[in-house]
């Protein structure tokens, strides 16, 4: 295997772990707020595991985005992947990544000033996370090599559907039972 | 459950998703179906393709073929 072929391999397993660690975390958000996890622990419980879940993504998402600075045949620039849309191929594909990216690295860092803000705007901060979580699936299906595959789709497509189900169920039903 | 346990049962499907992701994917590594593929082995004859820091022309001699591999054996 060279070295590109070994930083695409990263990317491609650090996207798919950063996706996995990024759907816990919604679900863990939505399963306060429905009801439907209350069989696992307390609503405390589920808060500090959110809390802890938040943060699970970073490191797989900051080394799927290093692999892929460092990855010559993938030909992603620094700025690619900060500013939306720049990318020279794929540009609507790699440009969801990079809006998703700085939203979430956003709402990360809104989520440690959550203290200073007042409870509305931080209650529409952090639903911002659901369009975030919209932008990341987007650009999985637009550029994830691997969404093509039919056993890696029937897991990332049902987490979504799962997650878009509870999410829209939260929304029209408010708390469900558990 | 305690919250520890859902912390160390949450990182260990993150990580079982990892690991499942890294024996995965080199056993696929490449994907004639993947949507976004380098502009280069798509181009054809006289096309050019934008890279960082320049623009590769593909002539000719790189042009995809649906020729048949050709081989020869020697022996002596």
């Amino acid at each position: 295997m060279t070295a590109d072929q070994f930083l695409w391999v990263l990317a491609r397993v650090a996207g798919l772990g950063s996706y996995a660690a990024l759907a816990i975390a919604l679900l863990s958000g939505i399963a306060m707020r429905t009801a439907v996890l209350d069989w696992l622990g307390s609503n405390r419980a589920m808060r500090s595991l959110h809390e802890f879940t938040t943060v699970l993504w970073i490191p797989l998402a900051g080394l799927h985005v290093l692999a892929l600075l460092l990855d010559s045949t993938a030909r992603v620039g620094l700025i690619d992947v900060v500013l939306p849309f720049h990318a020279s191929y794929g540009t609507l594909a790699i440009g969801l990544g990079a809006l998703s990216l700085d939203l979430m690295v956003a709402l990360t860092v809104a989520a440690y000033l959550k203290r200073r803000m007042r409870k509305d705007v931080w209650l529409w901060v952090h639903r911002a996370t659901y369009v975030a979580f919209a932008l990341i699936f987007l650009h999985s299906v637009l550029s994830g090599t691997d969404f093509s595959d039919p056993a890696v789709s029937a897991i990332t497509w049902g987490a979504a559907a799962g997650l878009f189900s509870l999410g829209l169920a939260r929304v029209l039903a408010g708390r469900l039972p558990a | 459950m305690r919250p520890a346990l859902l912390k160390l049962a949450a990182t260990a499907l993150t990580l079982g998703a990892t690991v499942a992701s890294a024996l995965y994917v080199p056993a696929h590594l490449k994907n004639p179906a993947a949507p976004l593929q380098p502009g280069v082995l798509t181009a054809r004859d006289g096309a050019s393709s934008s890279v960082l820091g320049g623009t590769v022309v593909v002539g000719s001699s790189v042009e995809p073929t649906d020729q048949p591999p050709m081989t020869s054996t020697y022996a002596s």
